[in-house]
C-alpha cells in the first residue's frame, strides 16, 4: 500500500527510467511489491521475476523492487541499484510528506473540535449543562455511538450524563467507576471485557480520566462501532478534550461554588438583620435610669444579646448574655435564649433574677448540652423607691460597678453559665444604687479585645476607664469603650462579638 | 496550640496535655481528641492546662462538653495546673463550680484511685 499511491507521482520519472534501459536493449522494466506487479514497461509485455533487481526501501525496510530484464553485466546492475536508491530516496521523502499533511489534519480536525467544544460549553456554566454540552459534543464530532461522563466530586452523589440516555446499565457504569478508581489511566474495552457485554451497535468502549482538582474526578467513556483499527484519531481527538474538559468542569464547580456562596451570604444577612431587630432599636425611659446599649458581632451574625423588659407592674429588668463560640450556630442559641428569658420575665408575676435564670437553666439545659455550648446571663432589675438593684449572674463577666466617685469593682457571678449543671446555682444579690452609680455589664469581647501584639485589652484597663469616664452620659460612656477597644484592636481582626449595657442612677 | 495525651494508672486514667492558646481558632482538635476518648465506658481524663495562657468561650465549651460526656459515661474530666490567667477565668465564669480542679497532677490522680 505504502509503495502504490507514492507511484502514482513517481509514475513518470519511472516511464523515463524505464524508455531509457528499454533504448538501450532492455526487454522490459518494471515495479513489483513482494510478488505483485505494479507496473510494466513495455506495458504489453508480461515479465517474470528473472534479470537484474534492485531493492526500493523506505527507512531500511524493503517496500518493493524494480527489475530489468533483457540486459546483464555488473554494470547495468550496479546503475540499476543507484537508481533504486535515488527512487528510495523520493519515496521517503514522498511518505515523510504524507505522514506530515496527515499529522497537520490530525491537528487542524482536534483544533476545530476543541473549538466547537468549547464555543458549545461556553454558554453552559451549570455544571449538568457543561457535562451535557461536552458529551453530545464528542459524540458528534467523533462520529461515536454514544458517549458519557461519570463526575464524583467530594460528599456529592456521583454526576452521570450520557447520550443516548438509556446507553448504559447503572451496573456498567458502577463497574467502569470501580475499574477506573484502580487503574486511573485510559482503556480500550470490548465486548468480553465488561459484565453484561457492550450496547448493541457498538464494538469498543473508549474510557479515559478527566483531569480535575483533588476535590472532584470524572471519568469520560465514548462508545465506537468502528474498527479498531481506524480508531487512532478519535482516540486522540477524545485525549485532547478530555485534557480541556478538566478545566471546563473546574469552572463549572467553581461557579456552582460562587452561586452557593451568595445565597449564604444572602441567608446570612438575612438573619444579621433579624438578629439586629432581636436587639431593643433603643433603651426605654426608666425613671431613675438613664440607659445606653449596643452590640457589634464579630462575625454577621452572633451569640451576643441584651434584652429590656418594662411590663405591666414588673420592677425594670434588663438581662445581657453571651452564648459561646460565634457565627450562626451561636445566633439560633441566643434567639432561643432571649426568648426563654423574655417570657419567663414578662409571665412571671415576681420575676425574681435567680428565678429568672433557674427556668432558663432547666429550660435549655438539655439543648446546650447537645450541642456542647452554654450561655453566661446577667439578670438585673431595678427599684427606684429603694434605690437598689437586684442581680443574679450566671457565670457572666465582666459586670462592673462604679459607685459615685468611688473605685470601679468587678462583680463577680456566683453560679456557672446557664447550660453547664442541671441545676443553678446563682442567687439574687441587692446593691444599692443612687444618682451617678454606674453599672456596666459588657461581653467578653470587650476585656478580651486584643491588638497586633496579641495583647489583651484586659479587666484593669476597662476598670481604669470607666472610673475616668464615670461622670459621662451612658451614651457617652458606651461610646468611649467602643471607641477604647477600636483603637486598642485597629491593626487586628475581631475576634468575638463585643455588646454591653451602660446603667446609670440619675 | 500543641496537644499530646498519655496513660497513667495502669491505663485508667488519660491525660491531654494541651500548650498555648485554647480559643475558636485553635479549640477544633481539643473538642474532636474529647469526642473521640470519651467514646469509651468509665473514660477518665486529666487535662493538663499548665502550658495554657489563654482560654476562651469555646474552649471552655469545649472542656465543659467532654466533662459531660465523661460524666454520662460514668467517668470524670478533671483539670489541674491552671496558670494565674486561666484560673481567673475559670473563677470569674464560676466553672470552678462545675470542674474539680487540681494545682499537682498527683492529687488530680488521686481523686480518680479514690
Amino acid at each position: 500500500m505504502l509503495l502504490t499511491e507514492p507511484l502514482n507521482s513517481f509514475n513518470h520519472q519511472l516511464e523515463n527510467l524505464a524508455h531509457t534501459w528499454l533504448a538501450e536493449g532492455a526487454k522490459s522494466f518494471s515495479l513489483w511489491k513482494n510478488d505483485t506487479l505494479l507496473a510494466t514497461w513495455p506495458t504489453n509485455n508480461t515479465p517474470t521475476k528473472n534479470g537484474l533487481s534492485a531493492r526500493l526501501l523506505i527507512n531500511g525496510q524493503t517496500h518493493g523492487q524494480i527489475q530489468l530484464s533483457g540486459l546483464k553485466g555488473s554494470q547495468a546492475h550496479a546503475r540499476l541499484q543507484v537508481e533504486a536508491k535515488l527512487l528510495s530516496q523520493l519515496l521517503e521523502l514522498e511518505v515523510e510528506l504524507d505522514n506530515l499533511t496527515a499529522e497537520l489534519i490530525d491537528a487542524q480536525d482536534q483544533l476545530v473540535a476543541l473549538y466547537e467544544v468549547t464555543h458549545s460549553a461556553r454558554s453552559h456554566l451549570d455544571l449538568n449543562d457543561a457535562l451535557w454540552a461536552l458529551i453530545r459534543e464528542i459524540k458528534r464530532i467523533t462520529k461515536a455511538k454514544g458517549s458519557f461522563v461519570l463526575l464524583n466530586v467530594r460528599n456529592r452523589p456521583t454526576v452521570v450524563e450520557q447520550t443516548p440516555s438509556s446507553l448504559t446499565t447503572a451496573a456498567t457504569l458502577e463497574y467502569l467507576l470501580q475499574e477506573m478508581s484502580e487503574v486511573n489511566s485510559e482503556m480500550l474495552l470490548h465486548n468480553e471485557d465488561i459484565p453484561g457485554g457492550l450496547p448493541l451497535n457498538t464494538n469498543s468502549l473508549f474510557i479515559i480520566p478527566i483531569p480535575i482538582t483533588e476535590k472532584a474526578s470524572a471519568v469520560l467513556g465514548v462508545f465506537f462501532n468502528q474498527s479498531t483499527s481506524s480508531l487512532s484519531p478519535h482516540l486522540k481527538l477524545v485525549r485532547a478534550i478530555a485534557e480541556y474538559a478538566g478545566s471546563q468542569i473546574e469552572n463549572a464547580l467553581l461557579h456552582e461554588d460562587l452561586v452557593d456562596q451568595a445565597r449564604i451570604r444572602t441567608e446570612l444577612e438575612v438573619a444579621a438583620r433579624i438578629q439586629v431587630q432581636l436587639l431593643p432599636s433603643d433603651p426605654p425611659q426608666v425613671s431613675g435610669l438613664d440607659l445606653a446599649a449596643g452590640s457589634r458581632p464579630a462575625l454577621e451574625v452572633g451569640g451576643d444579646f441584651y434584652d429590656f423588659i418594662y411590663h405591666a407592674d414588673n420592677p425594670f429588668t434588663f438581662i445581657l448574655g453571651d452564648v459561646s463560640g460565634k457565627g450562626m450556630s451561636a445566633a439560633l442559641l441566643m434567639a432561643i435564649s432571649r426568648t426563654v428569658l423574655r417570657s419567663k420575665t414578662k409571665s412571671s408575676p415576681t420575676p425574681e433574677p435567680d428565678i429568672i435564670l433557674s427556668f432558663a437553666n432547666e429550660e435549655m439545659y438539655d439543648d446546650f448540652t447537645e450541642v456542647g455550648m452554654f450561655a453566661t446571663v446577667f439578670v438585673g432589675q431595678y427599684n427606684k423607691e429603694q434605690s437598689q438593684l437586684t442581680f443574679a449572674n450566671a457565670g457572666h463577666s465582666p459586670v462592673i460597678y462604679c459607685p459615685a466617685g468611688g473605685e470601679a469593682m468587678i462583680l463577680e457571678a456566683d453560679g456557672p453559665a446557664i447550660g453547664i449543671l442541671p441545676t443553678s446555682l446563682s442567687k439574687s444579690h441587692k446593691l444599692p444604687f443612687h444618682t451617678d452609680d454606674l453599672l456596666v455589664i459588657t461581653t467578653d469581647g470587650f476585656n478580651e479585645a486584643r491588638n497586633y501584639k496579641g495583647e489583651m485589652f484586659g479587666y484593669d484597663k476597662l476598670c481604669q476607664l470607666l472610673k475616668s469616664a464615670a461622670t459621662k452620659s451612658a451614651r457617652e460612656i458606651s461610646d468611649i469603650l467602643f471607641e477604647a477597644i477600636n483603637s486598642f484592636g485597629f491593626d487586628h481582626p475581631q475576634d468575638d462579638d463585643q455588646t454591653l449595657i451602660v446603667i446609670k442612677g440619675k | 496550640m500543641e496537644l499530646n495525651s498519655r496513660s497513667v494508672a495502669d491505663g485508667k486514667i488519660t491525660i491531654l496535655e494541651i500548650s498555648g492558646r485554647i480559643d475558636a481558632y485553635e479549640v477544633k482538635p481539643v473538642k474532636e481528641w474529647l469526642t473521640e476518648i470519651t467514646k469509651i465506658s468509665d473514660p477518665n481524663i486529666l487535662v493538663n492546662l499548665s502550658n495554657v495562657n489563654f482560654i476562651d468561650s469555646t474552649g471552655l465549651a469545649a472542656l465543659v462538653q467532654g466533662m459531660k460526656h465523661c460524666r454520662q459515661r460514668g467517668g470524670n474530666l478533671r483539670l489541674y495546673g491552671l496558670q494565674q490567667p486561666v484560673q481567673t477565668i475559670f473563677e470569674l465564669t464560676r466553672l470552678d463550680m462545675a470542674f474539680e480542679i487540681f494545682v499537682q497532677e498527683d492529687e488530680a490522680i488521686n481523686a480518680f484511685v479514690n
